[in-house]
């Protein structure tokens, strides 16, 4: 009887090492690896179609047009020709030259674009999301009125505000204190420049102040109210919550608007077509003339898109990581390398 | 949250309801150009500027007449024009071209070599140079074109292109508004009428001498120009001629305008929105009367001997205009093409403009005034015979009275208002010196405006095109475009008196000062203008290193203390000989 | 224990109230001004450019109707887009455009800022790289391609355009995802939800103020546009193209009356005015979609 048992336990075991032989799980298969095979796939599959849009629409147009920059067009026979680097020295040349326009205007009007930008434009824009944010008197109102600029095609308001401003202000004038019509704001030298930048300034905030504001609207309450009680004033509220917690969206702002100072065309093209003064040139203006003078001008275009982009590539990302340091977020970034092996 | 979302989608839905209520409307006129199948089509495109585009249906209807028994393919017979207008010009159209169904394209602003080099363009050579026999015509299309105009179209044997209206512009100024105020020139009444050539060149010439002070107009003598024998000479010095009356020099011009100031009337008005443009054109106007028309087409070939090169130097000392020795033009890199800045045609320009914009009288007040479009300019010039003040000039081009269709319209209401009761004429222009006076009138065409063939249509289609373009410009075409626009081609043809009738006063003089005068274009076939053509597009006009960086025009409004003709006209040579910019 | 009171008077609310006014007042007169002009004939313009209309001209509006529009290429002939084409042109490119464009840059946003795959990052360091190296590559070039792809001036080609993700937004949304709520994610994946599901159902709603909010300028934007519908979408064009078309008319009529020009820019501007004043609450974000009840 006991040896009837015993061969029963070893059959048993034998049984038992049989099952778990054929039926033994493959390395990897457990719960973690179908989640990390399905997050592949579903990356895969969410990403394929965006990423063959981007290389039919952008790769296959641009990658022609970068190696442009390194010729130039015979109008004799119709062909381009390697040309080197000389594109990339003209640029340099037009930038930095003792007669370029580019160098003497252009690059000065820039500057003080970005400055207005940087430092009134900005501060002025949270500021006023502030105020909206926080319900203030009147704010639903003054807010449906900022963003009216915004929602209007450029060319009707660049029409409406170039006719206010050389005709209804000097008449204005004329009417208020009796002395002769004068040139309208555009057309009297001394003040053209800084109309097109109130213009610019007046008609910019829309769209940056939405974006403050949504993201500020994201603010939880209950550490508003915490500071409230703890006797935090408004002004003490915006510079150490609102701010913080907003702080990744204007660092992003900050650190991408530093191509602004290359784009900024100041609306010239809409007020001027491309005939504007030189004395008002910014580069973003100049580069869009020279877009659209011509077919010839890709290889000059190029070369100088590359360069800005050897320019702008170490200043934006050093601004980056300047206000990374200053970013509260930074600190706490959950976001790991993927989920941690327990 | 979930009121937030029933609102949000009830928005949506009332949005979306109004644009699927608006889907019932239907989106499209019902005035659809419809395919007659048994005809071969033949796409036109049409620059829809200031011409219009009443012009080419004229020709359309004609061409399907006379082409009514064409055979084309598959059996079909006779040929349906399908004309598309649009706003496309210049650029924009080297953009699109190759993939552009249109087969025959009249636009602007084009730089022709970018498209023949690219091999964009159907060579009509053969269309254009074959006599219009079947018209009844002894010339070809390009035996009525100017040299400068062949040597240009030509590429070798091929030509791709033909420049289908003349662009030329100047000062219109109001005849009845010069008799009104008596500012014609009477006969001895200026300093230019003792000049040697108008002295010899006259069976009666005015005796004795200008015994006046000649900065004063007072001590000049004007005259309502009813007797025509008491009119001055004009700038070709000779009685009897069309610009008698008129200023000979660009000092009368100046006493002229003084005279209107004092009489109040303003003596010109241009765009203020594009007042850099025009004053630009005009100052090629000016230069190309002063080099003449070999000179002149030196600023954009950069090719020949330049024989009024101004010595800048002593200029500079001086503020005398002495001449250096004749220079062959060289461009390249080590070349000479900054000389060209130093021509004499440029320096008066510039003195002509600065004296013009620097005395805020001779303008109005809306010449740079931004909201002052070209249309503006002409309905101020048009209009201030009836509201209290007067323009005597309008700096314009050609075309502008058939821009100005809306206002002649809307002043209707007034007697002696429409284009053919008005009076206006095309000034001759002044002489820069006294020595001057007698050469012949130049003029400069400053728009590309071109009739070409799409190179990217079918086969069968290019022969049908070339027909269209001769037809085009035939003796009868050139006519009804000059009759329907007020405005002449850019090649020769013949008015009949039947067409004289239909065309207003300043129709007239245009089309006589264009078939009479050599015109100067704005480009060349040199390998230089080729690969410089937008830069070399302005090279007679702007200034350069000008104080406050602007052209002439803004350095002289803004910088009246600083900006001088002298400054900007050496300076330009400096700038250009240290930049290598015309090399 | 005492409550502290909190004194929470400011400077800045009456400050703020000022400038405010000052700032509203320069920009509605001119838009008031340019609405008062519709009403007067272009001789009324001349003389009383600022004053009230002496007679009331509604007709320069149907004028600017009747002359709102746009010939195209249709088939081997020609035909003419009205205003009500114009219009519906207009909603389907903002809508669907704008649709596409948000959808692309979300699902990108979303998948970069989720997944730390080593591609993710390079994503989003190419495209802050490309933001800052303007290329811009020749209209012929984009149109040959799109021809080659049977893409050009069709609705699935446009939509296909549109579908992209190089800009500004997609690093905005990309620093937004990441700082969402992780546990609130976890949660669901706990109890069975899909990616799909935690995407859609947990993530996107706490970015739907974000999300609406970049809808909205970008729809703005797409309204107002006009120069890629001309390049593109030559047969489709929109409200924008024919204010465009119309401001540099070859009708003379028009380009000389500046009452009439105003008058199309009104046209275009009002269709604009009434969405924004239907959506201009939900712009601000003051939404608080959340996924999880608190």
């Amino acid at each position: 009887m006991k040896l009837f048992n015993d061969l029963k336990w070893k059959l048993y075991d034998v049984n038992v090492a049989i099952h778990q032989k054929m039926h033994k799980q493959p390395k990897g298969l457990g719960k973690a690896s179908t989640r990390r095979r399905n997050n592949l796939i579903f990356y895969i599959s969410m990403m394929a179609l965006p990423i063959i849009q981007f290389v039919i629409m952008w790769g296959f147009t641009n990658v022609n047009t970068i190696i442009l920059a390194f010729k130039r067009f015979d109008v004799e026979t119709g062909e381009y020709y390697f040309y080197g680097f000389n594109n990339f020295l003209q640029v340099i040349k037009d930038f930095t030259g003792d007669h370029s326009a580019v160098a003497k205007y252009a690059v000065v009007n820039s500057v003080i674009v970005y400055a207005v930008n940087l430092l009134i434009v900005t501060p002025l824009g949270l500021l006023f999301s502030y105020y909206i944010y926080k319900k203030f008197k009147g704010g639903r109102v003054f807010r449906t009125i900022l963003y009216i600029p915004s929602i209007v095609s450029s060319v009707v308001m660049v029409t409406i505000f170039t006719y206010f401003v050389e005709n209804f202000i000097p008449q204005m004038m004329h009417q208020l204190t009796g002395r002769p019509l004068e040139l309208g704001l555009l057309s009297n030298p001394e003040t053209t420049f800084q109309t097109l930048l109130v213009y610019s300034v007046f008609f910019s905030f829309g769209s940056t102040t939405m974006i403050y504001s949504s993201s500020m609207s994201n603010i939880n309450q209950s550490l508003v109210e915490a500071a409230m009680l703890d006797g935090c004033g408004l002004m003490q509220e915006f510079l150490t919550i609102t701010i913080p917690l907003c702080f990744n969206i204007i660092k992003l702002n900050l650190a991408t608007s530093v191509t602004g100072f290359f784009t900024n065309t100041l609306s010239l093209h809409t007020f001027y077509g491309l005939a504007a003064d030189e004395s008002l040139y910014t580069i973003g203006y100049f580069i869009q003339k020279e877009t659209l003078s011509g077919a010839s001008n890709y290889p000059y275009l190029s070369a100088y898109g590359l360069l800005m982009g050897l320019v702008v590539t170490p200043l934006v990302f050093g601004l980056k990581a300047i206000l990374d340091k200053f970013d509260p977020y930074m600190e706490k970034t959950i976001y790991g390398k993927g989920r941690a092996k327990k | 949250m979930r009121k937030i979302f029933k609102k949000t989608i009830c928005s949506l839905l009332a949005v979306t309801t109004a644009a699927v209520a608006l889907a019932g409307c239907n989106p499209y006129d019902d005035d659809e150009v419809e395919i007659d199948e048994t005809k071969t089509q033949l796409y036109v495109y049409n620059y829809n500027g200031g011409y219009g585009s009443k012009w080419l249906d004229n020709v359309k209807n004609r061409f399907e007449t006379q082409f009514a028994g064409y055979e084309g393919e598959n059996g079909k017979v006779g040929v349906q024009v399908i004309v598309e207008n649009g706003k496309r010009l210049g650029t924009a159209y080297l953009e699109v071209i190759a993939t552009d169904r249109n087969e025959v394209i009249f636009t602007e602003s084009i730089y022709y070599y970018d498209f023949v080099s690219r091999g964009l363009l159907c060579d009509m050579g053969d269309a254009v140079t074959t006599p219009l026999t079947e018209y009844n015509e002894t010339v070809s299309i390009m035996d009525k074109l100017s040299v400068e105009q062949q040597n240009f179209y030509k590429s070798g044997d091929s030509v791709y292109a033909v420049p289908f209206r003349s662009n030329v512009q100047g000062i219109t100024y109001d005849m009845d508004l010069f008799a009104e105020g008596e500012f014609y020139f009477a006969k001895g009444g200026a300093p230019s009428e003792y000049c040697e050539y108008t002295q010899n060149n006259n069976e009666s010439p005015a005796s004795g001498s200008f015994d006046g002070d000649p900065t004063n107009y007072m001590d000049y003598t004007f005259t309502d120009g009813t007797d025509a024998n008491n009119m001055s000479a004009g700038p070709d010095g000779k009685y009897g001629t069309t610009d008698d009356g008129l200023p000979a020099t660009y000092d009368e011009f100046f006493i002229m305008c003084d005279k209107m100031v004092d009489n109040e009337t303003t003596p010109m008005i241009w765009t203020g929105q594009y007042a850099t443009n025009y004053l630009n054109h005009f100052m090629d106007q000016l230069i190309a009367d002063y080099e003449g028309l070999e000179q002149f087409n030196m600023y954009y070939s950069f090719d020949g001997t330049a024989k009024h090169l101004v010595d800048t130097d002593a200029l500079n000392a001086t503020g005398e205009v002495s001449y250096l020795p004749a220079q062959t033009i060289t461009p390249g890199k080590e070349g000479n093409g900054y000389l060209m800045s130093q021509s004499a045609g440029r320096y008066y320009a510039l003195q002509f403009f600065e004296r013009l914009i620097k005395n805020k009288d001779y303008y109005d007040a809306k010449s740079f005034n931004q909201t002052e479009s070209h249309l503006g300019a002409q309905s101020d010039f048009l209009y201030s015979k009836w509201e209290s003040r007067n323009i005597a000039m309008l700096m314009e081009g050609i075309w502008w009275e058939n821009e100005a269709e809306t206002a002649f319209s809307e002043l209707s209401v007034h007697d002696g208002s429409s284009k053919l009761e008005r009076n206006f004429g095309l000034m001759y222009l002044p002489k820069a010196t006294e020595a001057q006076i007698g050469e012949t009138s130049t003029y400069a065409d400053i728009l590309n405006s071109l009739c070409m063939i799409n190179g990217n249509i079918k086969e069968e289609k290019k022969e049908l095109a070339r027909q269209f373009v001769r037809f085009c410009f035939t003796e009868e075409s050139n006519r009804a475009w000059n009759v329907d626009t007020g405005t002449p081609r850019a090649m020769e043809y013949t008015l009949l008196e039947s067409d004289w009738a239909q065309i207003s006063t300043f129709g007239k003089r245009i089309y006589n000062i264009t078939q009479e005068n050599p015109i100067g274009y704005t480009y060349a076939n040199t390998t230089f203008y080729k690969e410089n053509a937008k830069t070399v597009a302005v090279a007679a006009t702007v200034g350069f290193n000008n104080p406050g960086g602007a052209g002439f025009a803004n350095a002289f409004k803004n910088h009246a203390d600083t900006a001088t003709a002298i400054k900007i006209f050496v300076d330009s040579k400096d700038y250009l000989k240290d930049t290598g910019a015309w090399s | 224990m005492s409550r502290k009171v909190t004194n929470r008077r400011s400077w800045f609310p009456i400050v703020g109230f000022i400038v405010f006014l000052l700032f509203s007042v320069f920009l509605v007169i001119p838009m008031l001004w340019a609405m008062l002009t519709t009403f007067k004939t272009n001789v009324e313009f001349r003389t009383n450019m600022f004053g009230l209309p002496k007679h009331w001209e509604f007709s320069n509006y149907q004028t600017a109707i009747d002359n709102f529009k746009v010939q195209i290429q249709y088939g081997a002939g020609l035909r003419t887009v009205n205003l009500v084409g114009l219009l519906q042109n207009s909603f389907l490119y903002s809508i669907g455009g704008t649709f596409f464009f948000v959808a692309c840059h979300y699902i990108v946003a979303y998948c970069t800022a989720k997944f730390p795959y080593k591609f993710s990052g390079f994503v989003y360091g190419f495209i802050l790289t490309l933001m800052l190296v303007p290329i811009s590559a020749s209209q012929a070039a984009t149109i040959d391609l799109l021809q080659t792809f049977g893409l050009y001036d069709n609705w699935p080609g446009f939509f296909f355009q549109r579908f992209g993700f190089t800009g500004m937004y997609f690093l905005i949304l990309h620093e937004s995802i990441k700082t969402t709520s992780r546990e609130i994610s976890e949660a669901a994946e706990i109890d069975g939800a899909s990616n799909l599901r935690i995407m859609f159902s947990i993530v996107m709603p706490q970015m739907m103020g974000m999300l609406f909010t970049i809808f909205l300028i970008t729809f703005i934007a797409q309204w107002n546009d006009y120069m890629f519908p001309l390049m593109y979408m030559p047969t489709h064009p929109t409200l924008a193209y024919g204010l465009y078309l119309y401001n540099n008319s070859g009708n003379n009529a028009i380009a000389a009356s500046v009452p009439l020009r105003l008058s199309g820019c009104m046209i275009i501007f009002i269709p604009m005015l009434v969405i924004f004043m239907i959506f201009h609450d939900k712009m601000m974000g003051n939404l608080s979609y959340g996924g999880v009840k608190e």
